[in-house]
């Protein structure tokens, strides 16, 4: 499957979904929808949060299989963590 | 290979950069003292009179707690990012291995009876009225060398600096204005805490 594009090519504005459609029945639904948090991240930026899920949140397990020190991986973590703030204000 | 020498916490950090740079502080203390060599001050390493290897360990000591400990608080307070001491500490202990490699070239026989022949001279030309002009002609060619002689020094020693300027930055995840301030102010006050705990070591010695 394709990976989700989430700018737009043309403007590198936000993309939100307007249609979905069951896999079963084809039933097709239109709205507008926008994109989970996570799936805004960049796609190494996803690929980095599907790690530190795999690896229970252990920074120092993660450091070790990407073969990068500890704060490396916490300054990254940090990046991710402002980009979720800016995208979803705490109310 | 460039990651390794200039961004080399970038791979390392924590128990091993400590372990490590603890070994490097020792090594750094046994070649000095076999050559005469202080390193008297965070950034600083100069000829001077004989003294026991434990007086230059405790040198090395000093000089690594200092910049350690004033960048440690600092750190704790301009940054919202959660460090570990261990990190901070170890990072600030592998970066001083230029110093290393300074001690080493320092130690090429010859080199320092040169270096103390140069400075001698050139001292000795120096006028006893501060307001005259120092500089003849007949010295110029003598601080050629002297510089010459003293680069792979001085590049030594700002390769340092910039090593520990990139462990404080990394660690603390600190960027911009105040990174760059902050760590000048740090190692300023560092080197001045330094000389003055190692004044007293000296004294004790």
């Amino acid at each position: 499957m394709k990976r989700t594009p989430t700018q737009c090519p043309s403007c590198d504005g936000e993309l939100a979904v307007t249609e979905l459609t069951c896999t079963a029945c084809q039933t097709r639904v239109t709205g507008q929808y926008r994109s989970p948090l996570l799936l805004r991240l960049s796609p190494e930026d996803q690929a980095f949060v599907e790690a530190f899920m795999i690896d229970s949140g252990s920074l120092k397990a993660m450091a070790t299989r990407l073969g990068v020190s500890y704060p490396t991986v916490r300054n990254r973590l940090d990046h991710i963590i402002d980009q979720l703030h800016q995208e979803e204000p705490s109310p | 290979m460039k990651t390794w020498l200039f961004r080399p916490f970038d791979r390392i950090a924590g128990g091993l950069a400590l372990g490590l740079g603890l070994a490097i502080l020792a090594l750094t203390a046994i070649l000095a003292t076999a050559s005469g060599l202080h390193t008297d001050g965070v950034i600083d390493l100069h000829f001077g009179p004989s003294v026991p290897v434990w007086v230059l360990m405790a040198q090395g000591l000093i000089n690594w707690l200092c910049l350690g400990g004033i960048l440690y608080v600092l750190g704790r307070w301009l940054s919202s990012t959660r460090f570990r001491a261990i990190d901070l500490f170890g990072t600030q202990a592998l970066a001083r291995w230029p110093m290393l490699v300074a001690v080493v070239y320092m130690a090429i026989p010859g080199l320092s009876n040169r270096i103390e022949t140069y400075t001698q001279r050139m001292m000795a030309a120096m006028p006893d009225d501060p307001s005259k002009v120092m500089a003849s002609s007949a010295y110029l060619l003598d601080a050629m060398w002297l510089t010459l002689i003293s680069l792979p020094v001085l590049v030594m020693i700002g390769w340092m600096i910039w090593l520990m300027a990139h462990g404080y930055a990394l660690v603390t995840n600190l960027k911009g204005q105040r990174v760059v301030f902050s760590f000048i102010g740090g190692l300023i006050a560092a080197e001045i805490l330094s000389k003055v705990l190692i004044h007293f070591l000296m004294k004790a010695a």
